[in-house]
């Protein structure tokens, strides 16, 4: 069944409120659809002045009203136009589903109500009106190939102007195009086909769409440089939000990315922006793509703070990365780290169930990196801090207490703090285990880091911490 | 009608829909121009009044209470609106009549929305239980051959009916009269006022 179609049954049920819940019910579900990126929610409210019928929400982007409409085609709607152009709304014309619809009557010497030139008016403001027909066609379009998703949600979330059934047609057809010609890196058809469909988006909304395309310019061994954009484009001018929806569709591709580009996209943000802007837009990846994503950034990357919780079971996928929670993170088998520079990121984490037990932990405590220690027993409280004169590791020091055979309490005895100097640089970091969360005095190198928690959090065996050492300098080579 | 005055009768009538949704205690939804069985109402006589607007009038915390009945006045001077508003209400009086028969009572409301007022004298009382008594007198007895406001008309009272006063006061509580002032637009909250309250209701749905 079209949309036509079973919003014209619909507009038929004769209870109201039962009809305009089931035509809300339709639209929303269709625009959801076609919106694989934004959330879809109806108020309420139908067909009113001022309140929408429905919201899209879209990540951190102004959300956009929906008010579904009868009138678009005569002059009544101009007092839509007027008093709410502002808030850049998509109006859905309903009237091609409208069972009672009475066609104005038109005074062929009278000229009629102009929309397209109504919309030009309102110009300053992007003001989209599209029409069930129109979605109709974006739905049989997306159906017959997903691509034109990428296209159908830059319409909804920042369409302008008259979209009907041609122009949805035109615009699913070079949108084809375009895609075609980024993949064979054909420049002039793939300016042409997108100029088509850019004439229908706002600025933000176009850049975006050329952003899900440069990656497809990009996978076909392009220079990110060279794609034929509406406006100068570099990475290193290009905002963290915008390099992750590029890493994003780079990472869908099947057919992979060279390391060189990875790394010039490494290079244009750090690990951390890149994880926060890949957890708002929630999509979550891991392994293959992402590897070889953090591997361009290995040598290039650094963090300040790291989340480190237990997972509930150990993982298969030892050692993978993966983005879209929290931040860019790490499988450590029992834990997943996740790094950042945001020192307030994890101010309101959980709080650890259960602490390390102190004694088992001691093997990973054996090197002049650890300065101090809390431990926790069932009668106190105790911090150790090595002088630096100390001759003992802090291990050692340990061992002697907690191998104290007459104090049941100390053999019980829980891991809460552990102070460590980062190897390889004058940072030390502070592990809180009842927090799960590990803060370095300056940003240290991502994999310097990455080791850290290795072996200080997940507690990693030796022959493990040296699997993770090994994974770690392959991508980084 | 001619184009022009259909497309005054709709801009007129989008402008009525604009102020009343703007108090929160109206949704109208529907029109005469695309949804005519949504805004009609039965008559004793059987015939089908329609009006310019129907929706939903909301008590003060926006819940429905009953449906509405607009009739859309965009008029520059009084025009035939003193024989138009008695049809007005003998067609509330009948419609009313009509659901009271069958043991319904939805407790309909019938708005006159005007931008012009067409009586000096007495206007307040233009909507009195009298004055819906008498215009169903009237309809139910005056000559057909004689237009009202420009079109000849059926009854909507039947003939010969004998009003009665009981419903006459009912339906006289269930009337509107609003004469809409051309600075109208300066007694509704702007646009960034109407963003905050939205934004509250859509918390609201959302919870």
């Amino acid at each position: 069944m079209t949309v036509v179609e079973a919003l014209h049954d619909a507009l038929r049920i004769p209870n109201p409120h039962a009809s305009q819940d089931r035509v809300h019910e339709i639209v929303a579900r269709r625009l959801d659809e076609l919106t694989p990126e934004s959330r879809v929610r109806t108020t309420g409210y139908f067909n009113h002045s001022w309140a929408p019928d429905m919201i899209v929400t879209s990540g951190d982007e102004p959300e956009r009203p929906v008010f579904l409409r009868f009138d678009v085609r005569d002059l009544s709607f101009a007092d839509d136009l007027e008093h709410l152009s502002a808030a850049e709304p998509l109006f859905v014309d309903l009237s091609a589903a409208n069972p009672d619809a009475v066609p104005p009557q038109v005074d062929p010497d009278e000229p009629g109500f102009d929309l397209v030139e109504a919309l030009a008016r309102v110009g300053e403001h992007s003001v989209l009106v599209t029409d069930v027909p129109a979605i109709d066609t974006f739905d049989y379009q997306t159906q017959r190939d997903r691509d034109v998703l990428i296209a159908t949600q830059q319409i909804v979330v920042g369409g302008q102007g008259l979209v009907d059934r041609p122009v949805a047609e035109q615009i699913a057809n070079s949108w084809t195009t375009a895609t075609a010609a980024a993949s064979s890196a054909d420049t002039g058809t793939l300016r042409t086909a997108l100029d088509r469909v850019e004439v229908y988006l706002s600025r933000i909304a176009a850049l975006d769409l050329e952003t899900a395309l440069r990656g497809r310019w990009i996978a076909s061994g392009q220079p990110a440089e060279t794609f034929p954009g509406r406006e100068d484009w570099t990475l290193a001018d290009r905002s963290p939000a915008e390099i992750a929806r590029l890493v994003l569709s780079l990472v869908d591709r099947p057919d992979g990315v060279d390391f060189e580009q990875w790394r010039q996209i490494a290079s244009a943000v750090s690990a951390s922006q890149l994880g926060h802007e890949l957890y708002r837009i929630g999509e979550y990846r891991d392994g293959g793509a992402v590897n070889e994503l953090v591997a361009a950034g290995l040598g290039l990357w650094t963090a300040q703070y790291a989340y480190v919780p237990p997972l509930e079971s150990d993982s298969m996928e030892r050692f993978d990365w993966s983005f879209g929670d929290y931040s860019l993170a790490l499988n450590l088998i029992s834990r997943r780290a996740y790094f950042t520079d945001i020192g307030a990121k994890w101010s309101r984490v959980p709080r650890a169930n259960v602490l390390p037990d102190a004694k088992q932990r001691l093997p990973t405590l054996q090197t002049s990196d650890v300065r101090g220690a809390g431990l926790v027993t069932t009668e106190e409280n105790i911090t150790q801090t090595l002088r630096p004169s100390s001759k003992m590791s802090l291990a050692q020091r340990l061992e002697q207490l907690l191998e104290a055979e007459t104090d049941y309490a100390f053999r019980a005895a829980r891991l809460e703090l552990l102070e460590v100097r980062v190897p390889g640089t004058d940072a030390t970091a502070t592990v809180d285990f009842r927090r799960s969360v590990v803060r370095a005095s300056v940003p240290v190198p991502l994999r310097t880091f990455a080791l850290l928690c290795g072996r200080f959090v997940a507690g990693l065996h030796e022959d493990e911490l040296a699997e993770l050492e090994k994974r770690l300098a392959s991508l980084g080579a | 009608l001619t184009e022009l005055v259909q497309e005054t009768g709709r801009v007129g009538a989008k402008r009525v829909k604009r102020l009343l949704e703007a108090t929160l205690r109206f949704k109208l939804p529907y029109n005469a121009y695309q949804h005519a069985e949504r805004v009609s109402v039965e008559m004793m006589t059987g015939i089908i009044e329609t009006y310019d607007l129907n929706g939903d009038y909301l008590d003060e915390n926006g819940r429905e209470l009953t449906r509405i009945y607009v009739e859309s006045k965009n008029l520059e001077g009084a025009g035939s609106q003193s024989i138009e508003f008695k049809r007005f209400l003998a067609q509330a009086y009948s419609a009313t009549h009509v659901l009271k028969a069958k043991g319904l009572d939805p407790k309909l409301e019938f708005m006159w929305a005007t931008t012009c007022p067409w009586k000096g004298d007495g206007f307040r009382r233009v909507a009195s239980w009298q004055e819906v008594r008498d215009a169903a007198l009237w309809d139910a007895t005056r000559d057909l051959t004689v237009p009202v406001g420009g079109r000849v008309l059926q009854r909507a009272v039947t003939d010969g009916h004998k009003p009665d006063n009981d419903l006459a006061r009912l339906v006289a509580d269930r009337i509107w009269v609003w004469v809409i002032s051309d600075r109208h637009e300066e007694m509704s909250m702007g646009t960034k006022m109407r963003g905050w309250v939205q934004e509250r209701l859509a918390l609201e749905e959302d919870s």
